[in-house]
Formats: C-alpha cells, structure tokens, sequence
C-alpha cells in the first residue's frame, strides 16, 4: 500500500460523497434538476464537466500506453480522433439538441420520431451504458488495487459505489460539480507531471531525442493505415451518440452556452494530448514496455518515476477522476433511460415528479451494482 | 430554415460548412498519409495529427463566434420588426 497516495484518494472520494449529500435536496426536487441540474450550467462549468465527462482512463492511460508501444502518430490519431469528436458535436448538435427543450436522448427521439424509437433508445441507452462503465470500472479495479493495495475486486466495489453514491443522490447537480473539481484534478495533474518531465529532460527537443535514441521506431506509424483510419473514425463518432456527452448539452443555461461549453471542453481536450505527447516520450524514454504486463502500466510507471508521493497521490487522484467522471455520466444516463424514458414515458404517465427521481436514485444502484459485478467476474 | 418564404441550402449552414473543413482535413492527412518523411525523427503523419488539435480548436471559435454573430443579426431583426408601429 502506498500510504501518502491512499490518503490522497481516500479524502478525494470522501470529498466527492460529501458533494452527493450536499446536492441531494435540491437534485431530488424535480426531474428538470435531477436530470438537467435544473437547466441552470453556466460555459466554464460545463466546458470542463463536458470534458470530464469525455475523458476516460482510456484517454489517458490507454492513449499514452498505446502512444509507446505503437509510436507517436497512434497516440496523435488517437487524440485527433477524441477531440474531432467535440466540434463534431458542436457543429451539428449542441445548440440545436438544447433548444429542443428535452431532458434526455430517447425524449428528443419521442418529439421527433415517436414513442417506438423513442423505446428502442431507451433500451439501447440503457443496455449500451451499463456496458460502457464496466471498463471504467475494470480500470478502477486496477488502479484502485495497484495504488491501496487491496485486491482488485474490493477496488473495485469500493471505487464503483463511491461514484454510485454521488451520482444517485445528486444527480446531475451532484455530476456535474464533481465532474467539475475531477476536471480540474485532471488538467492539473497532467500539468505538473508534464513540466516536471521537461524540466528533468532539459526541454522537449532533448526529451524526444532520448526517445528516439531508446526506441527508434517510436516516431514511426508502425500499423497499417487501416488501424489509424479505424480508430479515427470510431472515436468521431463518441460525442453525438453517447448519451453521457449529449446530457450535458440539456443542462447548459441555453443553446449559447451549450455551444460555448463544447468549445471549451475542446481546448481542454485537445491539452490531454499536448501532455500526453510529453508524458509518452517520457514512456519511452523509460524503456519498460516490454517489461509490464498491459502496455497502459506505462503510465503509472511515469507517473512514479518522475514525481514525489504527494504529487503521484494528486495524479493517481486525477486518474481515478477521469474514471468517475465517465462513469457517472453513463449511470445518468442509464437512470434517465429507465425513470424518465420507459417508466414515465411508456408505463406511468401520470408519475408525480418525486416518485420518478427516486426511481432514478434506485436504477443508479441497481446498474452499478451489475457493472461492478459483471467487472469483478476473474478474467484469465 | 426558412427565409422570406424560400428554403436556405444546408450548405449555407454554418455548422455544415465548417464541418466540411473538418472532414476536408481529416481527409487530407488520411489520403496523402506521409509516413516516410520525418522531421526530428518523427514521421510527418504524427506532426500533421498533432497540429490539426489547434485547428480544431480554431474551427470551434470560428462556429461559436459566427453562431453568435448570426443570433445578434436576428435578435436586431426581431426587435426591429417589433417596433413597427401597428
């Protein structure tokens, strides 16, 4: 276990709890704010909630394990796929989903196409999401595990029901501000590991230099076309068809400040791969990718290279962050499908506002309960 | 959308225009693809990749700024149709 790290991560997600309490009466008041935060997110909160919300442990951990292993053009294909997909959003999206005036993604289906779409969203929504987080919390699993030093599935029910509990008392009010501070320990921690790094290495030209000099082929494409052009296109596609990001546009204060939030989840977006391209040369530089067991470990092994136990306890926080925030996006979006879509939607119209909000608390648990079962499942 | 009766082409829409740009560099760097030329070691493809983040965040400004320039034109438009005396 390591010490200094664990009370770091033990206070953040203590943190993140006391949020869910702190959100809970006013989240569980109507849907507009249990699902939408009551329409009320202003630009700078929603640009880096949107951005929380889009980086996973596979943006960072995945994208510079798989930057090392594979060369420096599959990271940047990486990134170029994940941020395309913000102005992607932006400009087809963002402002025209929030003057809709609906709460979720099968509602604005219902409007547009009618109830039996509007259905097949919700249970595509549900099914789809409830899958989605158990890589997120597979990934906790193994962060989790490797930083308290306690066996993997216990990580990963600790760490699953820690973002359960904020989530579903807080909805989005609770998701939105959490995704806000995670967001932020996000681009912190990739900061100070980045600079710390150049300062080590004398600036990024001597950094890319000793690189090359480890792994000669790190700047080369090593796949085939195919690989890179695949990945592009898949990633393209993530912003306008997760419900997880499209939610965020129906809490924004108005079409103007969805698109404006879009904008600004991009820049921050588009810096997780400005670090990630120091943070992967340092990888490289560190010459271990054949020695660990899943290429993303590259990350962790930087990250405990370069910095002092209270700067890696603040960047493992910032990995767990980047879990979370994901994860809870896709827990809302699975409790909107049930609740909101297919209960009020479909089988009691008449549900007064507070009986759907619970319902939604309860779907949460429900569906966290069954990722964390189906990610604790042993794996060979 | 709709104007004095007449229906405006989708590629007058600014988000298709500048979604066009986006797809024309993205195919630009797919189809010529310059994996055997480096610079500092790295292949041209990996620089390409890497400065096309800052365009994108370009093409965010450009879209939010003339979105907002077009709802201030309108907004005038509006208050100015408003004024006319019944």
């Amino acid at each position: 276990m390591q010490v200094t790290e664990s009370i770091i991560i033990g206070i953040f997600l203590i943190v993140m709890i006391v949020m869910g309490f702190y959100f809970s009466k006013r989240a569980l008041k109507s849907e507009d704010d249990y699902w939408t935060a009551g329409r009320n997110i202003n630009s700078f909160v929603g640009a880096i909630a949107l951005f929380a919300a889009l980086t996973s442990a596979s943006s960072l951990m995945g994208a510079v394990g798989s930057g090392v292993e594979m060369g420096l053009p599959f990271l940047f294909v990486y990134g170029f796929g994940v941020t395309c997909t913000l102005p992607f959003t932006l400009f087809l999206v963002s402002g025209q989903i929030r003057r809709s005036g609906v709460r979720t993604v099968p509602e604005f289906f219902l409007k547009r196409y009618g109830m039996s779409v509007s259905i097949l969203a919700a249970l595509i929504v549900v099914i789809g999401m409830t899958f989605y987080m158990v890589p997120q919390l597979t990934a906790s699993g193994l962060i989790g595990s490797y930083v308290l030093g306690i066996d993997y599935a216990t990580a990963v029910i600790v760490l699953g029901l820690g973002f359960t509990i904020y989530a579903a008392l807080g909805g989005m009010w609770a998701i939105t501000y959490t995704d806000l501070i995670q967001g932020m320990i996000i681009l912190v921690g990739l900061a100070i590991l980045a600079i710390v790094i150049l300062f080590e290495h004398d600036g990024i030209g001597n950094l890319l230099s000793a690189a090359l000099a480890v792994d000669p082929e790190f700047g080369e494409v090593t796949q085939p076309w195919l690989s890179y052009f695949g990945l592009f296109i898949a990633f393209l596609w993530f912003g306008v068809v997760s419900p997880s990001a499209v939610m965020r546009n129906f809490a924004s204060k108005d079409a103007r400040t969805a698109r404006r939030s879009a904008m600004g989840a991009c820049f921050l977006y588009a810096s997780v791969f400005v670090f990630g391209f120091v943070i992967a040369s340092a990888g490289a530089n560190l010459d271990m990718i054949g020695s660990l067991d899943n290429s993303d470990m590259i990350f962790i092994s930087v990250v405990e290279y370069y910095l002092p136990p209270i700067l890696a306890g603040i960047m493992f926080a910032a990995l767990i962050s980047a879990i979370m925030s994901s994860a809870d996006a896709m827990l809302l979006a699975i409790s909107a499908g049930v609740a909101q879509d297919i209960y009020k939607g479909f089988i009691n119209k008449e549900a007064r506002e507070k009986t759907v909000t619970r319902l939604g608390l309860v779907v949460m648990f429900v569906a966290s309960i069954i990722g964390i079962v189906i990610a604790s499942i042993p794996r060979n | 959308m709709e104007e004095h009766g007449k229906k405006r082409s989708i590629f007058t829409d600014s988000g298709i225009i500048l979604l066009i740009v986006m797809l024309l560099l993205a195919a630009f760097i797919f189809i010529w693809w310059p994996t055997d030329i480096f610079v500092g070691g790295v292949s041209l493809v990996a620089w390409l990749l890497f400065s096309s983040h800052f365009i994108l965040c370009g093409l965010c400004i450009i879209y939010v700024v003339w979105m907002e320039k077009l709802e201030k034109r309108s907004s005038v438009h509006e208050s100015k149709k408003d004024d006319v005396p019944l």
